[in-house]
């Protein structure tokens, strides 16, 4: 067949085609466009409807477990969640002092050793040991108390649903003091002072010190500090993690050299100790 | 025509309603040439002005209306034979459990076009490879140019210009064979 022939059977095929009567529903088309209309209407409405709805519910759980989430505990009360902008580290205090226990000595943690030691080194009665003290000012942003004062244990001398601040050094603080002291004096028994609540928006002080100068427990360390050892200790002092805990579970942890006001006391030139406040 | 389209645009539909007149012949024979059964042609078509109303605000006027209403119509089309297929092999495996023959139910293609010739050739038409049939369709039956072509089909000119070349060569090996086996009555 040569081409001629084809392209005359083509033609022939096409005019039997377009012979072919047109059987679209014009109608049919025009109607499901409007009735489309009307449902892509109403669809829109129930769309945004259902967005707006959608928003609200997502804001809803975004409140109760994102940014501002607390979970319910066991007992009732919530803790918060790792967020430093619910609890903020307001302010903080350091200094070296000498602490003077006077009669109230027996209600600190470290005393029963102190005497104990005393009275094996045969020391005065009297010494008063200096203190490596933080004043720490923590702010509670959350509507709600954080802790509990329910349970307390006499045996531990602790609220069982408490909070409890305590200190991690730093690697470079942990050096300063293995050179100074010869020990991570953060590992020895600590005078606490602090509310095992802390009440909405007001906060509360915490006061965490930690004895230097009367541990004789390592040879290497010095009974007393050169006033050097003392400022060298002092400047990084502040390289601390304040961390806030409930149950053992950490609710909040805040780098204490990023604290705004961070207050150094400065040595002063008497025995090269601060003056305590 | 560009009146029409703008004001169909704006959500005239009686506008559309003219285009639809315009332009459904040319929807309902292409569908119908590249193999869509008869029966099946209006059910195409409406579902290709439906889909062209629903991107019309995409038209932006730059490439002819009719090259956007060739690649509407051979994407419907398509979907149209994927969905068929399935019910195909469906309905004849029902026939066959009913004992119907299938081959003696002439196909409403086959009434149609009554002359004899033009059934063969059609049907040699549909055994073409999709690459091959649908430029030969749109070329010789739609009068489209090679660039218009290698418009809707988005190939190059030069692979359109091959592949209607080679599609009639074998469009003329089909109807040369059934010569030779003695006619084109058994087609």
């Amino acid at each position: 067949m040569d081409d001629k022939q084809l392209d005359k059977k083509l033609k022939k095929l096409r005019s039997s085609m377009d012979g072919i009567p047109s059987r679209t529903d014009k109608k049919l088309i025009l109607s499901e466009i409007q009735s489309g209309k009307k449902r892509w209407n109403t669809s829109n409405l129930i769309i945004y409807a259902g967005s707006v709805a959608c928003l609200l519910l997502l804001s809803l759980l975004l409140i109760q477990s994102g940014t501002f989430s607390f979970n319910n505990a066991d007992d009732g009360f919530l803790l918060s969640s790792e967020d430093e902008e619910v609890v903020l580290l307001e302010y903080g205090s350091i200094g070296i002092v000498k602490q003077d226990f006077g009669n109230n000595y027996l209600f600190s943690s470290t005393s029963h050793n102190l005497i104990i030691e005393n009275n094996v080194r045969g020391m005065s009665e009297n010494a008063q040991p200096a203190v490596l003290e933080y004043h720490l000012g923590i702010r509670n942003n959350w509507g709600e108390t954080i802790g509990s004062i329910k349970d307390f244990s006499p045996e531990t001398n602790s609220y069982k649903n408490g909070v409890k601040v305590h200190l991690e050094p730093r690697k470079s603080l942990i050096e300063v003091m293995d050179e100074v002291l010869g020990y991570n004096l953060f590992e020895r028994p600590v005078f606490y002072d602090g509310l095992p609540v802390i009440p909405s928006i007001r906060g509360g002080v915490y006061s965490l010190s930690f004895e230097i100068e009367s541990d004789r427990e390592y040879e290497n360390s010095s009974p007393f500090l050169a006033e050097s050892q003392r400022k060298r200790l002092l400047e990084e002092a502040g390289e601390v993690d304040v961390v806030l805990t409930i149950k053992d579970k950490e609710i909040a942890r805040m780098y204490l050299n990023e604290t705004e006001m961070l207050h150094i006391a400065p040595i002063s030139d008497e025995g090269g100790y601060n003056e305590k406040e | 025509m560009h009146h029409l389209i703008d004001s169909a645009k704006a959500g005239d539909i009686d506008a559309y309603g003219q285009l639809i007149d315009q332009f459904s012949g040319t929807v309902e024979r292409f569908a119908f040439q590249i193999g869509v059964s008869y029966d099946d042609v209006p059910d195409v078509s409406q579902e290709v002005f439906l889909r062209i109303y629903r991107f019309l605000h995409q038209f932006d006027g730059e490439s002819s209306f009719s090259t956007w209403l060739y690649k509407i119509t051979l994407n419907v089309a398509r979907d149209y034979g994927r969905k068929q297929s399935s019910i195909k092999s469906k309905t004849e495996l029902l026939k066959r459990q009913q004992n119907i023959d299938a081959s003696v139910v002439e196909p409403i293609e086959m009434q149609l076009l009554r002359d004899e010739e033009d059934r063969y050739l059609y049907q040699c038409i549909q055994e073409l490879k999709d690459k091959y049939r649908i430029p030969i369709v749109l070329h010789y039956f739609q009068d489209l140019t090679y660039q218009e072509i290698s418009k809707v089909i988005g190939a190059k000119e030069s692979t359109v210009k091959v592949r209607v070349l080679r599609g009639r060569n074998q469009l003329a090996d089909k109807i040369n064979n059934s010569l030779v086996k003695g006619g084109i009555n058994h087609g």
